[in-house]
């Protein structure tokens, strides 16, 4: 079953130097029980992404077209009060920066608890009783919950997070860079936590993040995005094999790993376009190695070539036949 | 000292007063210090990438600012092509060290002026240090380097600003002007991890292309151990304060000894779906202070710690050839 179903979806920032084009038609699904990841650079749009969901886009920030289908119902239709239904419960989300997103006035445990009394019939007791249990769940002592955010280290910090983001049992968590701020060691315990938790939970993510490794290691899925583009879907095995569009490949290809042969490491030429003024065609031409004249004057559609698999660019069988 | 070292580093160490003003310090019997870098050791050999890895907080940064002489050492020296640098103390001479040594920093968006073009970026370093004879050749050099670091269309580029640049562009301005000089030893301090993924690999390319070029030493800090399997011919592994570990890369990276290295290795995630992770369990974190230590600083989020590691640090013994391990258990 489709949870998350986005159809077309288009959000522009409004700015007073004209529209910044952060999302172009996107579409894609988010299956039960499947972890997506969403790659890309900064400023290519993954994060407007999981704001529209959310519907917590901020000034001048406006979907402009499309459809966030959760459950078959649009997203974008909902009045306050029913979209505080499909908030928490539904769809939550675990933002970076933890020490940005927590309240430093008030103690993790109530932080925790406060959503649950909002969401769920429950009394304080309650309440308070399951955001214990939720930090066990992430790994940190309940005794924890009469800390301060600043009383904990960014790690715990992090994991708080991810207790909050499951405190109403919701059927989608987003992640959006849950580990950029954390050192490597950290960063990997929080990681293999949300795997475990996914597993345990039953969860379905969209992890969104520019490391596209942390991916490989935790996702089953892939989306590239580039330019407020989607420019290839596909499992990620598949990905990893054989990428299609050139932007995957040289992102890819731009990451040097730890294990196995040491290879030389290819770079992106130029820098990604300003996206008041994308370049005409496929938005990736002035950079690609393979563009050609019909790249600079038609934009490529994202095609499906195979089972879940799917790309944006007019010379993918050309690649695909060299490899 | 072997002719093929350029920079010794002997049991430095940097340790910041913690005493808050003078009456406490006058108060309280004992100092508190935070021992930033504890006893460190290791040589760059002429040409080589020594790379410094370890988690934040773990004093790769000051080391790098000791070796480029912008804090004073607590104790121990520095060695640069022979000289230890402490006993330099004629203006003059520490003139023409400074210009041999340069530093580029993580942060471009910071470190450049917002009140110079690129072109005043570039030619203020020529002039202060008095490189160059007229005008044209200072504009000659200039050009020329950009054309090096690939920052062009030259023309284009000169008269711009800092914050008209992208990120990787502001880097290269960074590198171009710490070259200008003309060093033999350039820090690099996180140069790549402010910058986007595809602008990063560039800028690493283009530091081993001005390392054979102008065959420059560098120590290169970084928290990304794979970014120091790319760049570096040494490394040395930090932990609060200690190197725990430090040796050729391959052997660091193929066979590390140390608890922590491994833990470190293990964490990294694989841009490939199909390598899992070896689990090496390793709890906790860094102390965020460190005050005393007794014993190994790792040992208490060390899987193999035994009692003896609580009472004696070990040093780094050498375990192969050119690799030393801080760890009874690795001979």
């Amino acid at each position: 079953m489709d949870l998350l179903d986005i159809r077309n979806l288009r959000t522009h920032y409004l700015t007073p130097f004209g529209a910044v084009k952060a999302i172009e038609d996107v579409s894609f699904k988010l299956r039960k029980g499947v972890a997506l990841g969403l790659a890309g650079e900064s400023g290519c749009g993954k994060t407007t992404i999981a704001l529209s969901i959310m519907r917590i886009l901020p000034y001048p920030g406006k979907v402009l077209e499309g459809e966030i289908l959760f459950k078959g119902t649009d997203i974008l239709k909902l009045d306050e009060s029913e979209l505080r239904k499909v908030r928490w419960k539904g769809i939550s989300t675990v933002f970076q920066g933890a020490m940005a997103s927590l309240n430093p006035l008030f103690k993790v445990g109530r932080q925790i608890a406060d959503p649950i009394m909002i969401h769920e019939d429950v009394k304080k007791e309650e309440a308070y009783a399951r955001a214990d249990e939720l930090l066990e769940l992430v790994g940190i002592e309940k005794s924890r919950a009469k800390n301060y955010p600043w009383e904990l280290s960014g790690g715990m910090r992090q994991r708080v997070m991810v207790a909050m983001g499951l405190a109403c049992n919701p059927d989608v968590i987003i992640a959006d860079e849950p580990t950029t701020a954390l050192d490597v060691i950290v960063a990997h315990q929080v990681m293999e936590l949300i795997k475990d938790l996914r597993e345990k939970l039953d969860l379905s993510m969209m992890l969104i993040t520019h490391d596209i490794s942390v991916i490989a290691q935790t996702c089953d899925e892939l989306a590239v995005m580039y330019a407020g583009e989607l420019v290839e879907l596909s499992d990620v095995n598949t990905m990893f094999e054989s990428p299609l569009h050139p932007y995957t490949d040289a992102l890819i290809s731009a990451f040097p790993n730890i294990k196995g042969e040491k290879r030389k490491l290819k770079s992106i030429v130029g820098t990604p376009p300003d996206l008041i003024n994308p370049p005409p065609g496929c938005k990736f031409n002035p950079r690609c190695p393979h563009a050609q004249e019909i790249c600079r004057t038609a934009e490529p559609e994202l095609k499906q070539i195979g089972d879940n698999h799917s790309v944006a660019c007019h010379f993918w069988e050309e690649i695909d036949a060299k490899r | 000292m072997d002719d093929d070292v350029l920079v010794r580093v002997q049991d430095l160490k940097k340790w910041y007063d913690l005493s808050s003003s003078i009456v406490e310090s006058l108060l309280s019997r004992q100092a508190r210090y935070v021992k930033a870098v504890d006893g460190v050791s290791f040589d760059i050999k002429r040409g080589e990438i020594f790379g410094l890895v370890g988690e934040s907080g773990c004093g790769k940064t000051t080391t790098g600012r000791l070796l480029m002489g912008v804090v004073p050492p607590t104790s121990g020296k520095v060695y640069f092509d022979g000289v230890d640098l402490a006993t330099i103390t004629e203006r003059e001479e520490l003139k023409k060290l400074a210009l041999k040594r340069q530093m580029i920093f993580q942060d471009p968006y910071e470190y450049l002026s917002p009140w110079l073009t690129v072109q005043a970026t570039l030619a203020e370093p020529l002039r202060i240090h008095k490189l160059v004879d007229n005008k044209e050749e200072e504009q000659e050099r200039v050009i020329e380097m950009m054309e090096t670091v690939d920052l062009t269309p030259v023309d284009m580029l000169l008269p711009k600003y800092a914050y008209e640049l992208s990120g990787g562009q502001r880097q290269r301005v960074v590198i171009a002007r710490a070259l200008l000089l003309n060093p033999t030893f350039i820090v690099a301090d996180e140069p790549v991890s402010m910058l986007d993924v595809s602008i990063r690999v560039g800028v690493l390319n283009l530091l081993l292309e001005m390392r054979q070029k102008f065959s420059i030493t560098s120590l290169f800090i970084t928290h990304d151990i794979a970014v120091s399997r790319y760049m570096c011919d040494q490394i040395g592994v930090m932990y609060l304060g200690k190197l725990v570990e430090k040796g050729p890369t391959e052997k660091i990276i193929g066979e590390p000894l140390h608890p922590y290295t491994q833990a470190l290795l293990s964490a990294v995630p694989v841009p490939d779906p199909k390598i899992g992770r070896s689990e090496i369990p390793i709890e906790g974190r860094i102390p965020t202070s460190s005050y005393d230590f007794e014993g190994c600083r790792f040992a208490p989020r060390c899987p193999y710690a035994e009692e003896s590691c609580k009472r004696e640090e070990s040093e780094l013994i050498e375990v192969g050839k050119d690799h030393f391990v801080a760890c009874p258990r690795a001979f």
